[in-house]
């Protein structure tokens, strides 16, 4: 890719995490202002468009789902928080949560901004299964569920108001009863497609397993919260679930460049 | 508690890497990891179940759900790691049919109850990226499975397609296109499993041109020889020993590929593989217990998560907490 698109690139992601953060500090003001949490909706409405369009980009270049590299697969993951929050708004009532889900997406687009984009679009034959945009796209509604429990989790340590700290506990199990099942379907069908690619359903992989240990965090918490005495640790291990998620997603590919899943970087 | 042993095991596996204790043929890979899993998981759910009173509700037989899937789901590993076996075999593409095959454990072989032969073998690549490289497109391979009576069955493999027959499931791992790439060393021939097809000793090239035309008459006379004189080969991996200076690389445009090295009398020996591809073959009793497992679980996990009732806490309901994205 030619530098001056990589430029453009830069900056379209720059331009999307500087709405999102703008969204996301109005947003505050917008519970007492309406006309300021209007605005705070456009803005975010905004970034989502810039967002898409750089989905939409890669889309058109590749000719297919941009799931390919970790610069495509965060692009698509941004995208997904504003279509998850209407879920989670009208749904399950939780329009509360709205900055968090501005947040996220606002650190991811800064990362972007400081990765070189990559558009090459040479699928590996292991890729080329059915099972390739299930298994990323599954995992990237539990990633981007992931996101903002850890963000809630985060907060609610600070908040010292009872009523405050129950609701915003009762958002994080909210969050991951929504990234449950996805991250337990997004791990077994990649069991699945690796057992018709490399024969076997599991093979203890550097990126399997931490995906496995992510999973275990998250199904910690929900055993540590449906008793009454471990419910005040059950926290904690949203906070290392989602390490667990930045470990899988990102780090792993920085740790063991001999993993099975190397192309995915 | 099962939970947390598990957490811990995997986590000091993801650090040891490859030379685990618990990877390879270690632990997690033996038929006792799934048994003490099995065992304990087993335990411990049927002592729930004398413990606690299920419900009929959405969320408690999700609940149920998701236990006895990863139950069923251990019970299909068990039976996979108690009951399967795994194998290789490598066919030459149009070589004699074969019905050996053998087991990845110890090497040792397995006849099957029926020949097979590789017809075909097929790839696509991308076009060349800045350094050269070409990275696999598209692969496949056409297999004929001979039975004892003489009849014949015709199968193809190739990336993300598997063949199943006679509980055998077939699975397209390695090939080798009969090609080199240029100035590779002789790690080129690691691709080949180390098979040996022929060899050919000659005096000069000319003299193998000749012997190996011989052999293959039909193929194209476009010939590519790549050789270094001594101190002129600049290998770029740069771990070329410098007393094997005079080693020669020939790669034919088509097939078969020739790695030939001279020795001290100056003959040259040459190695010649053709077209052949690995095929890993697998026996997996639990293979439809597991992805029963699997799909049960799922349906627990969104039954339980999913279609619970909402808690609504104190300060949930539409008050001045009301804010942007509402």
């Amino acid at each position: 890719m030619n530098t001056t698109v990589q430029t453009v690139l830069k900056l379209v992601a720059l331009a999307g995490a500087v709405l999102y953060y703008a969204a996301f500090a109005l947003s505050f003001r917008g519970k007492k202002n309406k006309r300021i949490g209007l605005i705070s909706n456009l803005l975010w409405a905004g970034g989502f468009a810039v967002n898409l369009g750089l989905v939409a980009y890669h889309f058109v270049i590749n000719g297919y789902v941009p799931f390919i590299t970790i610069y495509q697969v965060l692009t698509f993951l941004s995208f997904c928080y504003l279509p998850i929050f209407l879920y989670m708004r009208f749904v399950r009532g939780a329009g509360w949560m709205s900055p968090y889900f501005m947040l996220m997406p606002a650190v991811i687009m800064t990362g972007l901004f400081f990765m070189t984009p990559s558009v090459v679009w040479e699928r590996a034959p292991a890729l080329q299964s059915v099972w390739f945009v299930p298994h990323i796209f599954i995992y990237m509604v539990a990633y981007t569920m992931a996101g903002v429990a850890f963000l809630i989790c985060l907060q609610s340590f600070f908040v010292k108001k009872r009523q405050d700290k129950e609701r915003m506990q009762e958002g994080v199990y909210d969050c991951v009863c929504l990234l449950y099942p996805f991250m337990t379907a997004g791990m077994f069908i990649g069991a699945i497609w690796a057992n018709e690619v490399w024969g076997g359903f599991w093979s203890w992989d550097f990126k399997e397993i931490w995906a496995l240990i992510t999973w275990l965090l998250f199904t910690l918490y929900l055993h540590f919260r449906r008793e009454e005495k471990l419910r005040k640790i059950a926290p904690i291990f949203v906070i290392l679930g989602f390490l667990g998620v930045f470990v899988t997603m990102v780090l792993v590919n920085f740790i063991s460049a001999d993993s099975m899943h190397s192309y995915a970087f | 508690m099962l939970v947390g042993i598990l957490l811990v095991v995997a986590t000091v596996a993801s650090f040891e890497g490859d030379s685990s204790l618990f990877t390879g043929t270690g632990t997690l890979a033996s038929q006792w990891f799934p048994i003490a899993l099995l065992g304990v998981y087993a335990l411990v759910q049927i002592g729930c179940l004398a413990l606690y009173r299920f419900g009929h509700s959405v969320y408690k037989i999700g609940f149920a759900l998701l236990h006895l899937g990863i139950l069923i789901m251990l019970v299909g590993f068990l039976a996979g790691a108690i009951g399967g076996e795994r194998y290789f075999q490598t066919y030459v593409i149009g070589g004699s049919p074969d019905n050996v095959i053998y087991r990845e454990d110890d090497s040792s072989a397995y006849p099957i109850d029926c020949y097979v032969t590789a017809t075909d073998f097929k790839l696509e690549r991308y076009d060349p990226d800045e350094s050269g490289n070409q990275a696999d497109k598209y692969y496949r391979v056409d297999l004929i499975f001979i039975e004892p009576s003489g009849e014949q069955e015709s199968a193809y493999l190739e990336m993300n397609r598997t063949y199943r027959r006679e509980g055998l499931k077939y699975y397209l791992m390695g090939y080798n296109e009969g090609k080199t790439t240029t100035g590779q060393d002789g790690q080129t021939y690691s691709l080949l499993n180390g098979t040996l097809v022929q060899s050919y000793d000659a005096q000069n090239y000319a003299d193998l041109y000749e012997k190996v035309l011989a052999d293959y008459p039909d193929t194209a006379l476009d010939w590519r020889f790549f050789n270094w004189e001594q101190g002129a080969y600049s290998s770029s991996s740069g771990s070329r020993d410098e007393n094997d200076s005079w080693k020669y690389y020939a790669a034919y445009s088509d097939y078969p590929c020739y790695g030939h090295v001279s020795d001290d009398n100056g003959r040259i020996h040459v190695q010649v593989y053709p077209k052949l591809v690995t095929l890993l073959i697998k026996r997996d009793p639990g293979e439809y217990a597991v992805l029963a497992g699997m799909g049960l679980t799922v349906a627990g996990t969104v039954m339980t998560c999913l279609f619970r009732k909402r808690k609504r806490g104190p300060a949930d309901g539409e008050s001045e907490r009301k804010g942007a994205g509402e």
